[in-house]
């Protein structure tokens, strides 16, 4: 209790007397939907309000800042159809040069998209985040992180991140609940970046409720490796973004299941503003899975996203979503057709 | 035909080089505490796109770039980033967002850049067709 209340008075200490320049951004965007599912015989349409983000940087002093995202989204569950939530919230000492170490919630940096994008919708090449992401990916973690960026000829960078497990803080734990995220990256050109990250986690009762498709059957402990290969250039002209996601998860009731997802993007800038674009997105998951629902599946789509300003563009996408039959036990994705189109701004 | 097409692809190909207001003789670099004498483009650049955060003294670097109100902007973006003013802002935006940098300063001429970096050590920004002299020149190599 006093080691809270004496934090609470330092942080107070801080945000009253060192006077700090807050920035204050948002970021937010709209969306239209229409999709067929041929195999139900039914077609849905929807508008739809998407997540609203209020984005504050702050620096503290001259080694220490603050970074907050504090997103407004839909759901279902809540009486007024929304819901708010903290995505990051960090405190960045940046002790030498380009090297900080960071505490707080932060997007794991796994991967490109997740590190670069994270919910803003303006920033995303495509309107969808890879599949991957409601399947395995651990998209938000809270702890510490070491980071270095910028590194020699190459643009090396690192991050270290030692955080609470996807479970997070469980009742009936054996041992200690924490994740441990390593990843490494080099930029050897501007707009190029080639990434490696690695995951590994321990969920003792398989409980965690941010990956959509959670396999809500299977209650048993659970341990989970995860190796990621992101390729992103994102030059004047063309861009490109591959996410390559290889997941192993293992349990006592079924073994070691191999789960593998690709994402890949391409687009080209026309007169800086105009990206027509097709997008790629892979999921294959093991018949002996147990952390999520099992899938196979191909999602297609093609694309052209128009930048109105700086701050603001439409994205448009005809997206296809494909079964495949690679093993009887596992079911293909929903058959689905997809009209989305989105407007996304900062403000 | 082909051959016509061809030739019509490569100019489109290359018309944001040719048109492009890319001038070095245009740029006067000002900073404040910087300890630099003379800075080389490549370290420039790397600077005005966020890829360093500390001076040599520690000073914390502070990147001060013409507004899209300047009306030399697009000499500065094509100069230092080698694309338009849009794109820069763009860039800078994302940068921000993921949390790799610091946010810059955006202001609308050269008067507002220098007094802006005279005022604030680890400063560092641009003028554009600037004739004066200033001591907080730091030479181009």
């Amino acid at each position: 209790m006093k080691l809270i209340t004496t934090l609470s008075f330092i942080t107070l200490s801080i945000f009253c007397f060192a006077q700090p320049t807050i920035q204050v951004n948002g970021y937010g965007h709209l969306e239209y939907e229409f999709y067929d599912l041929p195999d139900e015989g039914k077609y849905e349409s929807e508008f739809a309000i998407g997540e609203h983000d209020l984005f504050l940087t702050s620096k503290i002093n001259k080694k220490l800042s603050f970074l907050s995202e504090i997103v407004v989204k839909p759901d279902k569950k809540s009486s007024s159809g929304f819901s708010a939530s903290i995505e990051r919230a960090r405190i960045k000492y940046n002790y030498f040069k380009n090297h900080s170490l960071l505490f707080g919630k932060m997007h794991t940096p796994l991967n490109y998209w997740n590190d670069v994008y994270h919910h803003g919708r303006l920033f995303f090449p495509t309107i969808d985040r890879p599949m991957n992401f409601e399947y395995f990916f651990p998209i938000h973690t809270t702890g510490i992180r070491a980071q270095g960026q910028n590194i020699g000829s190459l643009n090396f960078g690192y991050d270290l991140m030692l955080a609470n497990s996807l479970e997070g803080i469980s009742a009936h734990h054996s041992r200690l609940l924490m994740s441990y995220t390593a990843s490494v990256h080099i930029k050897p050109t501007d707009g190029m970046r080639i990434m490696l990250g690695y995951y590994n986690d321990y969920l003792p009762s398989n409980d965690n409720g941010s990956h959509v498709e959670m396999n809500m059957e299977y209650d048993g402990e659970l341990t989970m490796n995860q190796f990621l290969f992101s390729f992103a250039r994102m030059e004047r002209k063309l861009e490109i973004l591959n996410e390559f996601a290889y997941t192993m998860t293992n349990t006592d009731s079924l073994g070691a299941s191999s789960n593998f997802s690709n994402y890949l993007y391409v687009g080209y800038r026309i007169k800086d503003i105009h990206t027509p674009f097709v997008m790629i997105d892979y999921l294959q998951i093991d018949p002996k899975e147990l952390h999520t629902i099992r899938r196979e599946g191909i999602k297609y789509s093609l694309g052209y996203r128009w930048d109105i300003d700086p701050k603001c563009n439409v994205k448009l996408q005809l997206e296809n979503y494909m079964p495949i039959d690679l093993n009887e036990n596992v079911p293909g994705i929903t058959k689905k057709f997809e009209v989305k189109i989105q407007l996304a701004y900062a403000l | 035909m082909p051959y016509r097409l061809l030739i019509i692809f490569v100019f489109c190909c290359f018309t944001n080089t040719l048109f492009s207001q890319s001038d070095w003789n245009a740029i006067t670099v000002v900073g404040n505490k910087t300890e630099l004498k003379s800075i080389s483009k490549s370290k420039l650049k790397r600077i005005f796109k966020g890829y360093e955060s500390r001076w040599n003294n520690d000073n914390e670097i502070i990147v001060v770039l013409h507004s899209s109100k300047s009306p030399t902007c697009e000499i500065m973006a094509q100069t230092i980033f080698g694309s338009s003013m849009k794109t820069v802002k763009r860039y800078w935006l994302n940068l921000v967002f993921q949390g790799r940098a610091n946010p810059p300063v955006f202001l609308d001429d050269n008067l507002e850049i220098l007094n802006y970096v005279k005022s604030h050590p680890g400063a560092i920004g641009i003028l554009v067709n600037y004739s004066g002299a200033t001591e907080y020149q730091i030479n181009l190599e």
